[in-house]
């Protein structure tokens, strides 16, 4: 058995050679006198580090009070409370404030400094039946019609004020004043006249064709959508909601097109002679009422694009070296006058085998 | 037959042995009160500065109340913390002097105003793996943003003290409650260093930007609106920790919209 030679060991002898008795001796007493002095300097000299149990005693009670009125602070607090609804494992709430101050700068930046290129053929046009007599008869001799294209249009928008307004419980209203200017574009004319079967009275059939360019006075049109806040995948999103809106523009002859035209029709003066029951100078002017009444266009839909809030969900995440897939299931969107709340169910899933990270602290 | 001299020697013995212990224990005990005080103190602080905070300014859903809400408000459910310390398991690490810490296991427990992680494994002394002790790391959880690097939160444990669990003494060399004793005591600090901190998924994006469009009938220039994120506050409660962040809307970009207001 083992047990007696351990014991042996530790058994206490003193040397028999008194000399060696007499250090012995001095040493276990210095070694006592050091391991009592130890305790001692813990117990007494260093009190600012030795916590009492009363003290302790003290600090918990404290702390527990302290709880107590938390706890009940919390519960009476109804916001807290909605918070506390709130599902998913982890929960991101944006307040209101922010949310619209994205939607602000989003919708100036949807429309500051947009250039647009429009080749619209937009087309207008007018037409008249022209009847004349023969005799006591009336009879139709012909209709003419004017009609211009709009080819194209350069324009560049910005926006001039924005209001938003919180709609509804997802929704924010956005009116934005957006200023037309720099803009220019082309326009091709047609007048033709067709004779009908009577032409032998009147004159013959005949067309004429003229391009026209023309210049925009810069204007202000209001633009009126919202944002709808939604949940994605890892986020919310502001998805804009304003259709196509349609802009009007009048454009008006630069005097050099102008007046080529007006060479034109003066030129075709026999021919308005003839009949049809149009002068040049109402041609000009139904021209004119044409271009004046403006043209819609629609803007294209790629202004307006969805933004991602900020504080989303990551899709991937390395803890110590390693890589892990963050999955993501939405579990909550919420708005509220005051915030819109997001939540989502996460779970972190290895992408390797696990891996046994170890790491050498040094000193 | 014992003599006056064994009750000497044994007197003496015992005197020696009982220092020794005294002053051992002590230095042991005050650390570990030392630390566990500590802690206690730091959760009373907190819940202070939690209720201070909202006396200062009470109206809740906004920059006031027990729990602020800044700009943007994130909360991690304890779930969510116990899988990301879950994820960061099994971890070892090489401390100087040959100890060798290995964790298995971890649970969060959230208090009012503090997080106490509880970490499981083992501490063993390199080259000499029968000396070891199971142990179980005491520490406090904490959440903060890093915005220069991650751009999100990281949650980070600081260990304060350690419980031998399972001592096993590998013959008479140097025993496993020596190798606690010396971890407890020396090696926390060096511990701490080396554990890095776990990534909340959140992402705090340094901007939102709408991208440049070119098609044939339009152009538009690509922008960004710059983010920057401060912390407003933390809270522990119960059923998770809030940070609320703030936005910094001094930043080239914000002026158009402050203009707009």
């Amino acid at each position: 058995m083992s047990a007696p030679g351990w014991r042996a060991r530790l058994r206490p002898r003193l040397p028999e050679d008194p000399r060696e008795r007499h250090w012995a001796l001095i040493v276990l007493v210095a070694l006592a006198v050091v391991g009592v002095a130890l305790a001692v300097r813990l117990a007494l000299l260093a009190p600012s580090v030795t916590v009492s149990p009363a003290e302790r005693a003290a600090l918990e009670a404290e702390i527990e009070e302290l709880r107590r009125e938390l706890a009940a602070r919390v519960a009476a607090d109804p916001w807290l409370a909605s918070v506390e609804e709130r599902t998913g494992n982890v929960v991101v709430g944006i307040r209101s404030g922010l949310v619209q101050d994205i939607a602000r700068w989003a919708t100036h930046t949807y429309l500051d400094d947009v250039r647009l290129h429009l080749n619209p053929d937009v087309v207008v046009e007018e037409r008249q039946d022209v009847r004349t007599k023969v005799g006591p008869i009336s009879v139709g001799a012909g209709h003419w019609e004017l009609r211009v294209t709009i080819t194209r249009v350069d324009a560049v928008l910005g926006a001039e004020s924005i209001e938003l307004t919180p709609r509804d419980s997802s929704r924010v209203e956005a009116r934005i004043a957006v200023r037309v200017a720099e803009a220019s574009g082309d326009a091709d004319i047609r007048f033709t006249w067709d004779a009908s079967t009577a032409g032998s009275v009147v004159c013959g059939d005949f067309e004429f064709d003229e391009s026209l360019s023309g210049v925009v006075d810069p204007f202000t049109y209001e633009i009126v959508g919202a944002f709808a806040l939604e949940s994605a995948e890892r986020g919310i999103l502001a998805v804009p909601e304003f259709g196509r809106p349609r802009l009007r523009v009048r454009p008006k002859p630069t005097p050099e097109s102008w007046a080529r035209v007006e060479e034109f029709l003066d030129h075709q003066n026999n021919i308005f002679r003839c009949g049809i029951a149009l002068k040049p100078d109402e041609l000009r002017e139904k021209l004119a009422t044409l271009l004046d009444e403006g043209f819609e266009f629609e803007l294209p839909e790629s202004i307006f694009r969805p933004i991602t809030l900020p504080a989303r969900i990551s899709d991937r995440i390395a803890i110590e070296g390693e890589g892990f897939a963050i999955e993501s299931v939405p579990a909550d969107l919420h708005v509220v006058p005051d915030a819109v709340w997001y939540g989502a169910t996460l779970e972190v899933v290895r992408v390797g085998p696990p891996e046994t990270r170890v790491a050498r602290a040094g000193g | 037959m014992r003599g006056p001299r064994d009750s000497i020697r044994h007197v003496l013995i015992a005197l020696v042995v009982a220092g020794a212990a005294a002053g051992v224990y002590g230095c042991r005990t005050t650390a570990r009160m030392e630390a566990r005080h500590r802690v206690l103190e730091a959760e009373r602080d907190a819940l202070i500065g939690y209720l201070d905070a909202a006396d200062a300014e009470p109206t809740s859903g906004a920059g006031g109340g027990i729990v602020p809400f800044h700009d943007v408000l994130v909360v991690v459910r304890p779930s969510l913390i116990d899988a990301l310390v879950e994820a960061s398991l099994p971890l070892e690490r090489d401390l100087s002097d040959d100890i060798h810490v290995r964790l298995d296991s971890a649970s969060i427990a959230l208090r009012p105003g503090i997080a106490i992680a509880r970490l499981d494994g083992r501490v063993s002394l390199a080259g000499r793996g029968d000396v070891r002790a199971d142990v179980r790391l005491l520490g406090v959880l904490e959440l903060a943003p890093r915005i220069e690097a991650e751009r999100g939160l990281v949650a980070t444990i600081a260990i304060y003290d350690v419980e031998a669990r399972d001592v096993s003494l590998g013959g008479l060399a140097p025993p496993a409650e020596r190798l606690v004793e010396e971890f407890a005591r020396f090696k926390i600090g060096e511990l701490n260093r080396s554990l890095g901190a776990l990534p909340i998924p959140v992402r705090l994006d340094e901007q939102v930007s709408l991208p440049l469009v070119e098609e044939s009938e339009l152009t538009i220039p690509a922008y960004d609106l710059p983010l920057a994120f401060g912390l407003g506050a933390v809270r522990v409660l119960e059923d998770g920790m809030y940070v609320s962040l703030s936005i910094d809307r001094t930043l080239p970009g914000w002026g158009v919209i402050l203009e707009d207001r």
